[in-house]
């Protein structure tokens, strides 16, 4: 029998097809609408070519990005270490769970003012804020990898001759990588939250900063061009990140096929 | 007569008192065995009656209440490369491909990697499984994950392999042909072996002696021993000598039921 492949299975068409809807749905609303309240796709894809030419889009999400990653970078590279001390350490841990199960509660957000007092207008009070949405939640992914460790594997390691920081480092640190890169995808998304915020009420640029200043001036093209920007951007660093992973730490994943 | 190897001298290992039950569980009382060099020994008991305490202990992992394991005429305290464990879970890094996982023993006993790795070259061979060295455990069948993990063992040159029901979860023909690789590489190598099973036929075929427990408190109850001739193949089991010690351990069985010692009853019945 012939097997025949529908149009509609093809992952791609159908993605087109999605896209293609959801456009329609957009025009249909916005002509029922003023620009002022929602502008139709045309608007904002003028609004759109004409920030890519003046190249004030590329200046903003620059800016953003570079606070996202330098923030990203600096709390995923101290909260790795703190979840696996405090995750293979029941002293550690015990000293330091009770902050961090407070302080993850407290929105980045509401930080935003005091890391303005504290660390000035510049870009040190973002990444900062940055840091602190990264650092709770790539850690306690750390410590739940670390307490998940399959203990066979400790046995194993133990018999086989393994030391005591061998079995850490060769044994519990590979089998935590899923967890902090789940943890790692997670903290990036945040951060994206919480750079508009911060964005929106202390910077000069930035894709916050666009959001808001383009509502002084009744620019609402542009703030959906912020905001598209702001998806796409989130979509194609997650991209990135995930095939970074399938390159590189592959062999660490198959840890969820064993089960 | 070879000198003793394993020395498990009065052992008692009582559970502290946890949520679930009210005083401490009593899991094994007054183990004593010995095995010698070279030597194939079989405790066999149903689950729960403490076999793989008796095990962990003699690995290092646990500690007795009260009693000790000599090896070699040191006493127990730590697991060690001188004693081999092969898990029921074979318990492989599932990061590292069969031959990373092989080479991990010769890696932590700090020998070179080129030593390393014609060591595990040597181990690959013997347990057949050229063609897999680049292999992710999961992409292995079980009984191949099984002959990973006894390579992984063996690489490291122990005299003694601790063995807890490693067939147990293997389908009936896959565990047949691993007993008999096992049984090979015990004549190539004459390591002496503690072999964990509930299995009987499993018990006879691989011991050369076989300690029957029974539980709550996991004592020993019965010593057999296998005189069957080595080497063994699976023909062996419809011999009258085979079929006659078989006889006499279901023997015993059926009384330690008649008793309430075998199977396991749970700590409280309602």
């Amino acid at each position: 029998m012939k097997t025949e492949r529908l149009v509609y299975q093809n992952i791609y068409f159908v993605y087109a097809f999605s896209l293609f809807l959801f456009f329609i749905a957009w025009f249909a609303v916005a002509s029922r609408t003023t620009p002022l309240f929602f502008p139709s796709p045309w608007l904002v894809s003028q609004a759109f070519v004409e920030m890519i030419k003046d190249w004030t889009l590329f200046g903003h999400i620059q800016i953003s990005l570079f606070r996202i990653l330098t923030g990203w970078a600096i709390g995923s590279g101290l909260g790795i270490p703190l979840g696996l001390l405090m995750g293979d350490i029941p002293f550690i841990r015990n000293m330091l769970n009770p902050y961090v199960q407070l302080f993850r509660f407290i929105p980045p957000i509401s930080f935003v003012t005091l890391s303005l007092i504290w660390f000035g207008m510049g870009e040190t009070s973002k990444v900062v804020l940055i840091i602190y949405t990264t650092i709770f939640i790539v850690t306690i992914n750390t410590i739940a990898g670390v307490m998940s460790v399959n203990s066979i594997h400790v046995q194993a390691a133990l018999s086989l001759g393994a030391s005591r920081f061998k079995i850490f480092t060769m044994v519990i640190l590979p089998s935590t990588i899923p967890f902090l890169l789940t943890g790692m995808r997670l903290a990036m998304g945040n951060s994206f939250m919480t750079i508009v915020s911060a964005e929106m009420i202390a910077a000069d640029k930035g894709l916050g900063f666009l959001i808001f200043t383009s509502r002084l001036f009744m620019q609402t093209e542009r703030i959906f061009v912020g905001i598209v920007a702001l998806g796409v951007l989130g979509f194609m660093v997650d991209a990135v990140f995930r095939f970074a992973i399938q390159k590189w730490a592959r062999q660490y994943l198959f840890f969820f096929k064993e089960k | 007569m070879q000198e003793v190897k394993i020395q498990v001298k009065d052992l008692w290992k009582t559970f502290e008192p946890s949520a679930k039950s009210s005083g401490g569980t009593e899991a094994l009382k007054e183990i004593n065995f010995e095995i010698r060099e070279g030597e194939i020994l079989c405790l066999l008991g149903p689950s729960g009656c403490g076999k793989t305490t008796i095990l962990n202990i003699v690995a290092g992992f646990q500690k007795p209440s009260r009693g000790e394991v000599l090896v070699n005429g040191r006493r127990v305290d730590k697991p060690g490369p001188d004693r081999g464990v092969i898990f029921q879970e074979h318990g492989l890094f599932p990061w590292r491909t069969v031959l990373q996982n092989i080479i991990f023993g010769p890696q932590m006993t700090g020998r070179q990697l080129q030593e390393s790795l014609t060591l595990a070259e040597q181990y690959i061979n013997l347990i057949g499984l050229s063609g897999f060295r680049d292999h992710y455990p999961h992409e292995l069948s079980g009984g191949m994950q099984q002959r990973v993990a006894i390579a992984r063992v063996l690489v490291n040159q122990p005299d003694i392999l601790l063995m807890d029901e490693p067939f147990g979860k293997l389908d009936a023909q896959t565990r047949a042909t691993m007993q008999i690789l096992l049984l090979d590489v015990w004549e190539k190598i004459r390591p002496t072996i503690l072999f964990i099973t509930h299995d009987i036929d499993e018990a006879i075929f691989l011991g050369d002696r076989i300690l029957v427990m029974s539980c709550r408190p996991g004592k020993i109850f019965r010593e057999f021993k296998v005189t069957l001739n080595r080497p063994r193949d699976y023909e062996i089991v419809t011999s009258s000598a085979y079929l006659e010690i078989k006889r006499e351990i279901l023997h015993l069985l059926k009384s330690m039921a008649e008793n309430n010692s075998w199977p396991c009853k749970p700590v409280k019945w309602r």
